[in-house]
């Protein structure tokens, strides 16, 4: 996989949006620090929401707490676009790196996983009562997204030192 | 204050942390750091997006077992950032930015006490669905956050 790889580094590391953004000081640290920024709401507003599938506060209907979605979507947003500019840069050392790699296997797994829930469990969601125990599923479905968010974000600080991307 | 931050640094626990060839040491406290950052600062805009009038539906005593989790998160960025400090005394000691970012955690941890207490209060009960105190807290909060999740991640950068 990686030799196939290769010509496509090679044309994103040369072009001249690449040059460019390299070549500009503050461009990186800009995008590191809304990397953060992005984490941050990602992290906290999808974890409240899979506490909320684990059973805590379940006085609270679940479409309530779901209002708060859109903003990890823009958190998501933002460290998705932060995110391409590092790859833009340096797409050598995401590319041919493991460790990048599993943390875009994780965001794959939080992503279907979420989509699991939007699409197949809907209705469910709507016929729970105020204080029941929140189904099985859901509890699954909140332990794996607080888990897969965690690898994401593991993965992701650990390239570094889990391989040789900076 | 060089001779102290120099005594920190040169203790035998940091320099051996320092000097580990191992990512169970500086890098998993540095990605400590960051998981704490996502908890703390991620549930706090979950409340401060509320007090700005996402989520009507969410009783703010839902918030209620939030707060001591970000209380975790607090705990467990002052142990990791205290190992961070002190494996790199001389450097990040003599950082301006360094000292930004101290503040605004500062300032911002006090807010998210007196947030707290804000929602509990009678005031805050007998108010509109979204007084205008509330929002000042929420964004004073979210901007100390910024501050805060910036500065430190500048630091690697900057002064």
């Amino acid at each position: 996989m990686m030799a196939y790889l290769v010509p496509v580094v090679k044309w994103v590391g040369n072009s001249d949006l690449a040059i460019y953004l390299r070549n500009i000081a503050w461009v990186w640290p800009l995008c590191e620090t809304i990397h953060f920024v992005g984490l941050a709401m990602v992290v906290g507003v999808a974890g409240f929401f899979d506490l909320r599938l684990l059973g805590f506060f379940n006085r609270v209907p679940i479409s309530a707490c779901k209002e708060f979605m859109p903003w990890a979507m823009v958190g998501f947003a933002l460290n998705l676009i932060s995110g391409v500019v590092f790859l833009i840069i340096f797409p050598a050392q995401y590319a041919y790196s493991q460790t990048w790699w599993f943390k875009v296997f994780f965001l794959c797994i939080a992503g279907a996983n979420a989509l699991v829930f939007e699409t197949r469990m809907g209705e469910r969601m709507l016929a729970l009562r105020p204080g029941e125990a929140s189904p099985t599923a859901f509890r699954a479905i909140g332990a794996l997204s607080l888990v897969s968010w965690f690898f994401v974000l593991y993965f992701g600080r650990m390239l570094p030192y889990l391989g040789a991307a900076y | 204050m060089t001779q102290v931050l120099l005594w920190v640094q040169h203790l035998p626990v940091f320099v051996s942390i320092a000097e580990a060839d191992s990512v169970w040491a500086y890098p998993t406290v540095l990605m400590l750091h960051t998981v704490g950052l996502g908890w703390l600062v991620g549930l706090n805009t979950v409340v401060n997006l509320r007090l700005l009038g996402v989520g009507r539906r969410v009783p703010f005593g839902s918030f209620e077992k939030l707060f001591p989790m970000m209380w975790w998160g607090f705990w467990l960025n002052l142990a990791t950032g205290i190992i961070l400090f002190c494996i790199d005394a001389d450097h990040k000691g003599h950082q301006w930015i360094f000292y930004v970012k101290l503040g605004s955690v500062v300032l911002a941890m006090c807010l998210l006490t007196a947030e707290r207490n804000y929602i509990r209060s009678d005031e805050f009960a007998r108010s509109d669905p979204a007084p205008v105190k509330a929002r000042r807290y929420a964004w004073a909060s979210l901007s100390l956050w910024w501050i805060a999740t910036a500065t430190g991640r500048l630091m690697a950068y900057v002064g």
